[in-house]
Formats: C-alpha cells, structure tokens, sequence
C-alpha cells in the first residue's frame, strides 16, 4: 500500500522504464485565452459518446430543445445522458457520421439551432454541502461527466468509492505531442479546476490529492499551485516531460513508484486517477448546473493558421469548424494527439466528449510511413516501451499469428501508446499489427467459447438420450418381469390341475387364432400380387402382419390374465409371489443363455445358407411351413421352440434376401414377425430382441427391394400402410 | 482515403541509415588496417561488397522482390564490409566471392532475407573459408615496415587475382619478414611459443608485437574501439554486447595471466588483437541474429567473450570471433526465452 503522508512531502519521483521524447510541438498553440466557442448551424450528437451504453432518449424529432436539456435518459449503469449543446429543433434521430476511428456510423441526434443559445431553467448550488453525497453523485451522472483525457470512462463510477482511496491523483500531465487543451484550461481556469478536485475528493472520503503536470507546462504550474495554496492535502508535483507519462499507469508508478497490479484497477492501490478537465466539468455541473455539453479543443497543426485552444460545443461537426477557422479542402484531420490519436475517418463527425485536440497536418508533417522494411531486431522498441514488453518479439508472433505465444509474452499489457512505432528504424506499424492482433485473439476466444458451449449443448443431449434409453430398457424390463412372473404362475398352475385346462385352453386359442390368421394370410399374398403385379403389396402386408401379431400378442396376454384371475380366485394368494419369484430367477437364466447361443448359431447358418442359394427361390413355402411348426409347439417346451424360432427366421431371412429381385417373399418374413412376436408370455427378453431385430430386417428388405423394383412405388406404399 | 494508424510522428533514425552510419564508423579502423597491413584489405573489401551486391540483386531477383528498394537498406553493403575486413589480404579473389555469396545466398536470403538470418553472414561466410582454406585463411601479413618485399597497389592486385605480384614474387614469399622467416600473427606467435614451453616474456621479444599488444593489430582494434564507442554514442548499437564480450574476456584472461603471469597471454594481449574490437562492436552486434532483450545481450556477449578465450587458448585456430559468434548465434533464441522482462504489474517470474 501506499505511504500517503509521505506523497505530500517528498521530493521523490519515481520513473518508468522507457518511453521517448518525441518534437513536443506544443508552443504553437498553448498561449491564453481559449477561443469562445462558436454556435455551428447544425450540431451532431451520438447517443454514446463514453465507455458504456447510451442512455435512452426522450426527445422526438420535430422537438424544440434548449441550452443544456437531457437529450437521453441513462436508464442503466454505465449509461451516461447526452445533453443539447445550445437551443434549436430535433431535425433528425438516425445513424450518422461518427468520430471514431472505425469510421462506422451512430445513432445520432441532429439538432438545427435556433441561434437563440437559450439556457433551459439552471438550478445552480452556491454550497454543495447542502448536496448529500448520493445526490451529488446523481448530478455528476445526469450532467453526462464521463472521463475527459482518454477513455471517456463514466466518472460517476470512478467516483463511487470501491475501496479506501488514499490518494486521489489528478492527471494534468497532457504528454502528447501537439495538444495543450488541459495546459490552457488549467491556466485559465485554475479555481474551477480545484473546486472540482475538492468535489471529487469528498466523494472519495478525502484522500490526499497530487495533481500532476508535466514540466513543459510552467504555468499551468504556477496557476495550480497557486489556486492550491490553501489546501493542505492537495500537492501539484511537477514531473519530467516524456511520453507516455500520462498514461493512468505511468503516472501512478512516477508518483508513487508503485505498479497497477496485471489485471487490476488503480482502486487496488487505493488510488483514483482523474483528468483535471473531467473536475472543471464537475465544478461547472454543480455550481452552474451546466452539464458537459463543451470541452476545450486545441486546433493545430501546420495548416491551421492560428493554432489556439477553442472552446467548442460538443456535437460540433468537425469538418463546419475547420471551414469556420478558414480551413478548406481538407484530406486530413487527425483527432487527439499524433501518438496515440487516429485519422477522422468522416469528417463530418463531430466533436465528442473526448476530443481533446483536431490536427491538420502540412504536407510533410505528420505521415504514417510507407516504406516499411524487415525488422532487424534492434531492439529499440523494447527500449521505448514503457510497461517492458518485447516489441519485437511480438511483433514476430503478431505475423505469424501465434496468438499462445502472444498472450505469453503479454500482449494484452500493451497500452498502445505508440513508443514503439514511434523510435523502430524499419517503420513497421506495430501498433497496428498488435491491435489486429489483440482482435484476432479476442475473436477466436469467443469462438471457442461458442464451441466450448456446443459441446455442452451436445454432451447434455446425448446424457439425456442415455437417460431417456435407460428408462425405457427399465420399463421394458419391468414389463419383463412381469411377464415372467405370469409365466412362473402359469407353470405353477400346470402342477395345479384346477388351473391347466383354462391356461391350456386360452394357450390353444391364441395359438389357433394366429395360425388361422396365418393362413389367411399366407393364402391371400398370390392373389393379391397378381391383382397388383406384386409390386408394393409386400410392404403393406408386412405392417398388417405386425399389427395382426400385436392384437394377437395383446389378445393372448388378455386371456391368460382371464386364466390367471380365474386361478388366483381358486389357488392360494399368499404363496404363488414367493414361488414364481423363485421361479423366474432359476428357470430363464439357464435357459436363456443357451437357447440364445442355439439361436445365433442357427442364425450363422442360416445366412450361410442364404448366401450360397441366392438364385434358389422354392425355399419359401417350408420356412413359411416351419414357423407355423413352430407356432403350432406347445409353450411349455420353451427351449426347443426358441431354437426352432431362431431357425425358421433365419431362414425366413434368407429367403428375403434371396428373393430381393423376385416376389411375395415378404409373406414368410410377416409370418415369422407374426410367429416371434405372437408368442405369450413363455417369451423372454431375447426372444423379444430377435423379434424386434428381425422385423426391422424385414423393413429394411423390403424398402430395398421395393427400391429396385421401381422408384415410384414408394409413396404409394405408404398411402397402403397408412390405410 | 488512405487512413492510416498511429503514431503519425516517427524519429529520424531509419534501418538504412543505421547500417551506413555502422559502415562509416568501420572507416577508421580500415584506414588503420591499409596503414600497416597495406592495399590488401581494401581490395579484399572492394572484392566482398561487390560479390555481396551482386549476389544480392541476383537473389532479389529471382525471389521476384523490388531490387532497387531493398538494395537500398545497405546491409548487404555491411556485409561485405566486414568480411572484406576480416579476410587476409591477399587472399585469392575467388575465395572471397565463395564467402560473399554464401554469406548473401545461403546464410541471409536462404533464411528469409534481411531480419530472418539465424547467423551472421559476413562470419559464416569466414567460416565457410577457414574450414575449406585453413592456410590460405591463416596466411595473415607481417605489417608493412617489417616485411621483407613491399607491395603496393597493383601488386597486391596481382596478388589477389593471380597469386604471383608483379615482381613475380608469391603469397608466401610476400609474407616474409625482414628475417627471411614467414610471418605469423601475433597470436599464432603467441599460442605456438607457449606450446613450445617459452615464457611469455621470451615470446614477446618477437617483432611482432608492439606497445601493448600485437604490433599493427593493436591500432586496428583501438581504431575500431573508437568507431564502436561513436555507434554506442549514436545509440545505433546498444553498449550491453560489447560490454559483455569484453568483460567477460578481459575477467577470464585476467584470472588466468595472474595465476600463470608467464604461461599465459595478457588481458590486454586479448583485447588488443586479433580481432576483439571489430567483433565485439561490429560483428556480434548485427541486431538481426544476435539476442534482443538486454539482459539476454549481455549473457550474449560474455558467451562470446568466455569462447574468444577458450578457442584462443585450448582450441586449433589462432583466434575464434567467427567461431564464438556463430555459437552464440544459435542459443540467441534460449537466452532471450528465458531473459524476457518483467512486465509492468507482473510479478517476477519464479
């Protein structure tokens, strides 16, 4: 932490590695007064002119405003209101000319004025002691305050204490080149500049203050020191003039030798750094309730006649107040300072509540070189870099793209302040090339970001299907259970003779209705193959079959439960759980395992078979035969007609795939369907499986054979199906 | 609109500039060098920078790169430059053209061009002829008021082009002293004497050296000390390789003379010959394959200066800049991984 008593006493000034000295150029433009301002015809204002959101605006087009009137609400946090620069009518609310370096368009309010320059009702406090804390924070936010040397970052925010702030450090250091805006401003209005310190310094709990300038400025100097003179716990510190002393984080290290922790907020060191330009709008809000609609702008450059510091109403079209100071036929403006400022790219964007300096260079004055050539390592940007990274290393990654590399060596750390560029040999427009470079890196986070969340979207939907798959195989199993419980008391009823004749009985009646089915259906195949040219009947029949099979399923399941309620009455209710529980543990699982392996072997052989007799097509009538053989079993031997099962629908199988080019082959393959899913509750998991495969193999048969046949007998199929 | 980016205001100092202001302060100590070792070394750096600009142009041409603009950065010149230094003077012309077009053609531009080189061209270009001509590169000349046979302009061309001067006398009869004997340089003297078990005080009533070091040599290196010491000035090279090299040399050889005052040659024998100036100042400076972080420099630098020292004095060749700088060369990019600077808020690396 901080020595603070120390601050206020010390001759001591740290300094910061690197940095240069650059042709100050500010002699041209630094001699009092400031210009008064002059009233544009038209003025611009973008809704958002800071860091943060625009506020929403409550004025319509058509509307008269006046002087000072809040053009937008700041309806959340880091919104800061834009105000009406002087009175006049709305003319438009639509995109317009923006003054950033993107050159891209913003929601802008055009304001013709009237020329009348008339105030709306001002409110202004003698005493801001009468002003709570939270009231005065309100002001500063609702008079659109928002940092006024760089950034632009809402002061509002910056003045809500978020730590014990031991010292309020106030930046009047102003080390770019060409610009004198705070010079003069702090020059000519010294008392104003220190009544808003003390404002901002209330807000902060009174920290001590050092206000900063930069040694080229002698009487900004004098003038602050002067207007200090009564406070104790304010210092003005005069430091050596080099760039980039300003900067938030340099300024801090030259004051207190102290460094803004990587990623953090110069709050962590207990410090806030404000511009002396943002506490003269402070002291303007408060105590002339004049809210931040003008800033002073310095105009220079070799082709400005006059160059001088002009008070300018924000909103002003930049291209309108060149032409008013004699300037045609411009091709360059240059906004802020040629270190760290950016070309306009319109130059009918207006000022804003950053612009702090408009140049117009001569021919020769100011270029971005064009002769750039390889770089040879010297190592000067290094040198020059005032937060000690390696320029040129980056530079290195930065064209091969090795955003790892990049991050490693610190990339994000550059404050771009343009040293670099500034003093490399080989005019290789670094800065540029980290911009792009941090872009990149920011883009392909994001995208990762997308990726890493479609993943999770993906990885949630297949938890979700194994879930849902899961529940089903225990429901299945559940069902399972419960039929071989029906079995198990079934069987128990065989011991019983009471109970055998009606299961015997419901068994051959199942049995009976499926075979007469069956031969309805075996017998009605030709002749409706040869009423339709056998073409897409197959299909048709195949899910009429199915559907048959599960009635019959369903009715057979029906009837034994009619058996079993019969027996239940008659037997015993207590002991027939225990025992068919037992029942169902011992039996199947021998039983199981082994007819499941018969089956697979038969089905080997089978497909064997099939592959060897593709040309052979009589084989369908036996297999068609043998499921009705297998039916026709009696349940109890469940074993032995499992295996027969797996045989005949192997065989079943066979004869589909043989007969892919030829006809009415479906018939056995239904019939096969019919027999496995047809069979009660003697049927176990496997047999279930087998069934469910098989039926799905016939489908699959059929749509291929279907699909050689011809191409449009596929809807009409369906339409049968559906039927 | 042609936007451009920031900063729009540049400092004056350019690459090109940088190299010729690196050329210029050569000047003195090649005019040394022409004053005691006679027109040799001229022709030699007439020879290299020629081939170096032509296989320049040739290269940029068939890489389809605008000749005219790149040409212009000098470094190229710069290279022949200091090879034309460091070549014997009257080495055989086509020797010195293998160097210059190895050291453009293979060591720079297969590389990648300017910026891209791992090695110092003018050194691998050495390199390239000591390793094939070990004599030929050996073969230095006694200065001019010692040798026997005097040459002047148009026999070291002679000499240089056809290996026999006007007179008809050879490479090897034009190194010969006023004894008769052929001329060895003062560390070849040096390193064979004490080989042979003489003391140090015995090998140095050779006429070969001089005040403080080897007769001649020691004015060429304080010629180029006083060019290095105006680049440092000009903050065209920055003071840590040097620095380093020199120390580190001055502080081994110095261990070293004070245990074995007889048995080994001064710190400022070691300073003062051969060529420790021109490398320390112009050669292990060349910024594209030496370390860029300046602490990494001087790591650099004394690496260089610790392998002076021990080729010098355990190794087969007489002296050993061009070896230790191109040593130095490939661990430029280990030194400066692990010399990066601690960012501004970082903390110090563990």
């Amino acid at each position: 932490m901080i020595d603070v008593k120390q601050l206020l006493t010390t001759d001591k000034l740290w300094d910061y590695k690197g940095g240069v000295f650059p042709k100050y150029n500010k002699e041209q433009s630094r001699q009092l007064p400031i210009q008064p301002y002059w009233i544009p015809p038209v003025v611009r204002i973008p809704v958002r002119q800071h860091i943060g959101q625009s506020g929403h605006i409550n004025v319509t087009e058509g509307e008269r405003v006046l002087k000072g009137q809040l053009l937008t609400e700041p309806t959340h946090g880091m919104a800061v209101p834009v105000h009406a620069p002087t009175s006049g009518i709305i003319e438009s609310i639509s995109q317009g000319a923006a003054n950033h370096p993107s050159g891209l368009s913003e929601l802008t309010l055009t304001i013709r004025s009237d020329g009348n320059d008339e105030w709306r009702p001002r409110q202004p406090y003698a005493n801001a002691d009468e002003l709570s804390n939270d009231d005065l924070l309100q002001l500063i936010r609702y008079a659109g305050i928002s940092g006024m040397g760089g950034a632009g970052f809402p002061t509002e925010i910056k003045l809500t204490p978020v730590a014990d702030i031991k010292l309020l450090l106030m930046n009047g250091a102003e080390c770019e080149p060409y610009i004198s805006a705070d010079d003069t401003l702090m020059q000519a209005h010294a008392n104003e500049v220190v009544q808003g310190i003390l404002l901002m310094a209330r807000l902060l709990d009174h920290p001590v203050v050092v206000i900063a300038i930069e040694d080229d400025k002698p009487e900004a100097i004098e003038a602050m020191t002067q207007a200090t003179a009564d406070y104790d716990q304010i210092r003005v510190r005069s430091i050596p003039a080099k760039y980039p002393s300003g900067g938030e984080r340099q300024l801090i290290q030259i004051i207190t030798g102290e460094e803004v922790p990587h990623s953090g907020i110069p709050a962590d060191l207990g410090i806030v750094v404000q511009n002396v330009g943002t506490a003269h709008a402070v002291a303007r809000a408060v105590y002339h309730d004049e809210p931040l609609i003008s800033r002073v702008v310095t105009l220079t450059g070799q082709r400005v006649l006059k160059p001088a510091n002009h008070w300018v109403l924000l909103g002003t079209p930049i291209e309108d107040l060149l032409h008013h100071h004699g300037l045609d036929e411009l091709s360059q403006v240059i906004v802020g300072g040629p270190m760290m400022g950016y070309q306009l790219p319109k130059l009918s964007g207006p000022v804003i509540k950053t612009t702090n300096c408009l140049i117009v260079p001569g021919q020769n004055e100011l270029s971005s070189p064009d002769n750039q050539v390889p770089c040879i390592r010297c190592g000067s940007c290094a040198d020059a870099c005032p937060v000690n990274l390696l320029p040129q290393q980056l530079h290195w990654y930065a064209l091969a793209e090795d955003h790892e590399k990049l991050s490693e060596h610190n990339l994000n750390d550059c404050i771009e302040c343009g040293a670099c560029a500034y003093v490399c040999p080989s005019e290789i427009p670094l800065v540029l090339e980290y911009r792009q470079a941090k872009a990149a890196i920011r883009a392909s986070k994001q995208e990762q970001l997308k990726s890493e969340r479609a993943k999770q979207r993906f990885e949630s939907r297949n938890l979700r299907l194994e879930q849902e798959k899961i529940a089903r195989a225990e429901k299945h199993q559940q069902a399972a259970q419960a039929r071989l419980k029906a079995m198990a008391e079934r069987e128990q009823q065989a011991s019983a003779p009471a109970a055998t004749d009606d299961k015997k009985s419901a068994v051959a009646a199942a049995l009976a209705r499926a075979k007469a089915k069956k031969a309805g259906a075996v017998s009605a195949p030709p002749k409706t193959v040869v009423d339709e040219s056998g073409q897409t009947i197959p299909d048709n029949r195949d899910v009429a079959a199915q559907r048959e099979a599960r009635k019959a399923e369903a009715r057979a399941r029906k009837a034994q439960k009619a058996a079993q309620a019969v027996q239940d009455s008659g037997a015993t209710p207590t002991e027939l759980p225990a025992d068919s529980a037992q029942q169902s543990a011992d039996v199947p699982a021998a039983d199981n395992k082994a007819a499941r392996v018969a089956a697979a072997v038969a089905r080997a052989k089978a497909k064997r078979q099939a592959q060897q007799t593709q040309a052979d097509d009589s084989v369908e009538q036996p297999a068609a035969n043998l499921t009705e053989q297998v039916t026709g079993k009696p349940a109890a031997d469940d074993k032995a007609a499992r295996v027969a099962a797996a045989v005949a629908h192997a065989k079943a199988k066979r004869q589909a795939q043989q007969t892919q080019a030829g006809d009415s082959v479906e018939q056995p393959v239904a019939n096969l369907t019919e027999q496995v899913t047809d069979k009660p509750a003697a049927d176990d998991k496997a047999a279930r499986v087998a069934a469910a495969v098989a039926r799905a193999k016939a489908k699959r048969q059929a749509q291929q054979a279907e699909n050689q046949r011809s191409p449009d007998a596929t809807p009409r199929s369906k339409d049968q199906s559906d039927s | 609109m042609n936007l451009l980016s920031s900063p729009f205001t540049r400092q004056s100092l350019k690459t090109h500039e940088l190299m010729r202001m690196v050329i210029l302060c050569c000047i003195p100590g090649i005019a040394i060098q022409w004053y005691f070792f006679g027109w040799g070394n001229l022709i030699q750096i007439m020879l290299a920078v020629s081939a170096c600009w032509v296989t320049e142009a040739v290269i940029l041409i068939m890489r389809a790169r605008p000749v005219f603009r790149i040409t212009r950065d000098s470094s190229a010149l710069l290279t022949g430059v200091l090879l034309g230094i460091a070549l014997p003077p009257f080495l055989p012309w086509w020797m010195t053209v293998i160097a210059a077009v190895f050291a453009i053609g293979v060591v720079k531009h297969l590389y990648g061009g300017l910026g891209n080189n791992l090695f110092n061209p003018a050194m691998a270009g050495y390199v390239l002829l000591l390793i094939s001509f070990p004599v030929a590169m050996t073969s230095w000349q006694p200065v001019v008021a010692q040798a026997q046979h005097q040459m002047g302009l148009w026999d070291s061309l002679n000499l240089v082009f056809t290996g026999f001067s006007s007179d008809g006398y050879s490479i090897q009869q034009a190194r010969m002293t006023l004894d008769g004997i052929t001329a060895a340089t003062p560390l070849d003297t040096i390193k064979t004497d004490l080989r042979q078990g003489l003391t140090l005080d015995e090998s140095q009533q050779n006429p070969v050296f001089g005040v403080f070091a080897g007769a001649g040599w020691e004015w060429v290196n304080l010629a180029f000390l006083l060019g290095g010491l105006y680049l440092i000035y000009r903050r065209v090279i920055s003071w840590a390789i040097p620095g380093g090299m020199l120390l580190s040399l001055f502080v081994i050889s110095g261990i070293s003379f004070a245990f074995q005052p007889d048995g080994a040659a001064s710190p400022m024998m070691h300073l003062f010959s051969g060529a420790t100036m021109l490398g320390a100042f112009f050669i292990a400076t060349d910024p594209v394959s030496a370390c860029t972080t300046v602490k990494g420099r001087w790591i650099f630098g004394a690496l260089i200066g610790a392998m002076v020292y021990a080729i010098r004095t355990w190794g087969g060749y007489p002296d050993a800049v061009a070896f230790s700088v191109l040593l130095a060369n490939m661990s430029v990019m280990l030194i400066d991984y692990y010399c990066k600077p601690r960012t501004y808020g970082h903390k110090e690396r563990q």
